[in-house]
């Protein structure tokens, strides 16, 4: 029971790490290139955000179950070979779910194969944890990855239409296009790092405070 | 003996951050002079609500900080000028604050306010409004025809094109070269008073405030360039003539490439650092997207300087991990 | 000689006003922890300009026979991406058993050098930007020389993005990507708007 317990909560601690305090793109530096540059819509992040859960889920539990069977050098390119055959049901499930998705997307959703992101906790972290935490680890990151994603893409398009999902908010939208390129991208993922780190730096203070001394 | 560590701009003991600040305000204001015997009190105006947006931009930042508040070293005030200079006369009110709060938020106060930051303040700003707004931008009244300037309110004027725009399309620009000295002719607001704008160069240089090496290598590379690869059929000397006096390249060569804390801090290097930045202005002005390209020269330019720092050093330094893997 | 003229002019224009990483915003991950290793950075990009090329070269060679047929239009991206693959196994398995002293210590470069955006992005930016066999070529080595010259960059960066002075909240990645961001800004004055 106690076992059990120990289990659940730890699996929720690296959800929560993958969700906000160790959050793959604001902590970490990875995936950058969604976010900045297909991330300046709604509908472009939340069809990223799918394709991301569709591909990431099943590639690291994959790997979670043969990748130490593997060499570690040949490791990476079969990843990425897994990575390529696995894209053809997420982009199947993500067009079905959202049609035309995948083919507006066109490149973005084509490098999804090689994110950063997904490649490297199927190369580093699934072949060397159990199945529950490489679950979470990949849920938990897939959800702080579409949270970033989806922040980045409200703020640029609230800014340059005034609109959400192609919905009028009552805000006039006064900017140009220039929120969409990139560059407004890594500012906006600047000041989201800015924030999880002074979260993070608050929360070890606290966990300081409360560290009881050995006598 | 006890070893201070200090931060740029590195200055000897008579003078102070503060005073070099409060030169190149001065010199900027005497760019305002022309302008106000000529359109009103409205470029005033301007600058006082600019300067008063990027203070109150770094008061806010403090507070959030909860650092305390010094504004003693004028570097904001010296940060807005740039910005307006920069920019229309016939430019919103928001326009100029909105890239004030970028120069502030983002380029300076998140690197450690003054002595630490990798990029131009007021480059950085003017390059955000440039790329979000740039119809009003580049959209500059005729002087000509101005009429009332209101000194608050947006007003709509008849239009004309800057001396840049027309050498950008390969067009031989309507006005003389010499007939651009005095400065009337549309542009941004600080950027047409030529002779000013020398006369300020010179101050500053007197002064210490200002490297002449930097400029004189980026002016320098800047002419070659117009000279051998002239962008409208005229003679080399007409060439170097338009360039130099069209758009902020001269600006940008007494106010902008020469700011102590992003320029290098050797003689050698600082000549390398002005002629690639000179060279970078004019390759924007042929190949870029816009007529004015001064303020993301000198980003780039601004991100070179440590390299070349380096490179003439001959050191290697590795950095503290930024991040978590 | 026109071809090596054309091929230079591409070249330049992958560094400068066409340049994937600053105005496109791909393989800043990779880009970034190449400049933590400023010692193994020359390396580094030597393989990423080498990969590039062979990601481009078989892009452009497999173009044709991907867009005779709508199924394979639709197994694109998965082919190109198992190209990537192959070529990195290819390469590892070579260095591996010819050069063995050399891949224990530089082996660890080739699979972040191989496997990421910067590279798998050129069959793409081959059909976004139309480019002939002696382009594609030349964006390629260019392409190369901008990730040598962003990693450079980023290797300097610790310095201006961790001081005492700056709040803490910022100090490390968060002022690293407002670093990214303003130098990305200056790039966009090249192209005025989108590069994809």
């Amino acid at each position: 029971m106690t076992n059990k317990r120990n289990l659940l909560r730890e699996t929720g601690t690296i959800f929560l790490n993958g969700v906000f305090f160790k959050n793959p793109v604001l902590v970490g530096a990875l995936g950058l290139y969604p976010v900045v540059a297909a991330g300046y819509n709604m509908k472009n992040a939340v069809e990223l955000s799918l394709l991301f859960l569709f591909l990431s889920l099943p590639l690291n539990l994959l790997f979670c179950l043969v990748g130490e069977m593997m060499s570690v050098w040949i490791r990476p390119g079969l990843v990425l070979t897994a990575s390529a055959v696995l894209y053809l049901p997420a982009a199947w499930l993500t067009e079905k779910l959202m049609p035309g998705a995948v083919t507006a997307l066109g490149m973005f959703a084509s490098l999804m194969i090689c994110n950063s992101v997904i490649l490297s906790r199927a190369d580093e972290y699934a072949p060397t944890h159990i199945g529950w935490a490489v679950a979470a680890d990949a849920v938990g990151g897939s959800v702080g990855f579409s949270l970033v994603i989806c922040l980045t893409a409200a703020i640029r398009e609230l800014w340059l239409k005034g609109s959400l999902w192609h919905t009028n908010m009552g805000v006039y939208g006064t900017a140009d296009a220039g929120v969409s390129l990139p560059f407004f991208g890594f500012i906006l993922l600047g000041f989201f790092a800015a924030f999880v780190q002074w979260a993070n730096e608050k929360r070890s203070q606290k966990a300081e405070k409360r560290r009881v001394p050995r006598i | 003996m006890t070893l201070n560590e200090a931060r740029a701009p590195f200055v000897k003991s008579e003078a102070s951050v503060s005073s070099m600040m409060r030169d190149v305000l001065f010199a900027l204001a005497m760019l305002l002079v022309l302008p106000v015997v000529h359109y009103g009190i409205r470029p005033l105006v301007m600058a006082g609500v600019t300067m008063l947006a990027c203070a109150l931009y770094e008061i806010l930042f403090s507070l959030i900080q909860t650092k305390s508040i010094s504004l003693s070293d004028c570097s904001s005030m010296v940060t807005g000028m740039i910005i307006i200079m920069l920019m229309p006369l016939n430019a919103p009110l928001w326009l100029p604050c909105a890239a004030a709060a970028f120069a502030i938020l983002v380029a300076k106060m998140p690197f450690g306010s003054i002595g630490h930051t990798p990029f131009n303040p007021a480059a950085a700003g003017v390059a955000f409004a440039t790329l979000c707004w740039p119809k009003q931008m580049f959209s500059y009244f005729n002087p000509a025809a101005a009429g009332t300037i209101p000194a608050y309110g947006d007003f709509t004027a008849a239009l004309a094109p800057s001396p840049a725009a027309v050498l950008k399309s390969g067009l031989k620009p309507d006005i003389l070269p010499l007939d651009m000295l005095w400065g009337v002719f549309a542009g941004p607001l600080g950027t047409t008073g030529i002779l000013i704008i020398c006369a300020c160069g010179l101050f500053l240089f007197a002064k210490r405030t200002a490297r002449w090496d930097i400029t004189v290598s980026f002016l320098i590379v800047a002419a070659l360039i117009a000279a051998f690869f002239p962008r409208i059929a005229c003679s080399s000397l007409t060439s170097v003539k338009y360039e130099l006096m069209s758009g902020s390249l001269l600006f940008c060569s007494v106010f902008m490439v020469t700011d102590p804390v992003t320029a290098p801090h050797r003689a050698l290097g600082r000549i390398l650092y002005g002629a690639f930045a000179g060279f970078l202005i004019m390759m924007f002005r042929r190949f870029g997207a816009f007529e004015q390209g001064a303020c993301f020269a000198v980003i780039i330019a601004n991100a070179a300087a440590p390299q070349i720092d380096a490179l003439l050093v001959g050191s290697q330094r590795l950095g503290d991990e930024p991040y978590d893997e | 000689m026109t071809t090596f003229v054309q091929m230079l002019l591409t070249a330049l224009l992958a560094v400068t006003a066409e340049n994937i990483l600053f105005a496109g915003g791909i393989g800043f991950s990779h880009a970034l922890r190449a400049g933590r290793r400023p010692k193994t950075l020359g390396l580094y990009s030597i393989f990423v300009t080498v990969f590039t090329l062979i990601s481009m070269v078989s892009g452009s060679l497999l173009a044709p026979l991907l867009a005779g047929s709508e199924t394979l239009t639709v197994l694109r991206p998965a082919i190109l991406a198992l190209c990537a693959a192959a070529a990195y196994i290819a390469a590892s398995f070579v260095i591996k058993t010819f050069f063995s002293q050399f891949y224990r210590k530089y082996g660890k470069l080739l699979s972040p050098a191989a496997i990421n955006t910067v590279v798998l992005s050129m069959p793409y930016v081959l059909k976004s930007f139309k480019l002939s066999l002696p382009d594609a070529v030349g964006f390629a080595l260019g392409t190369g020389a901008a990730f040598f010259l962003a990693a450079l960059v980023f290797s300097r960066t610790s310095e201006s993005c961790k001081n005492a002075d700056m709040p803490k909240a910022f100090s490390g990645l968060p002022a690293v990507l407002l670093y990214i961001g303003i130098l990305s800004m200056a790039f966009a004055g090249f192209t005025g708007g989108k590069l994809f």
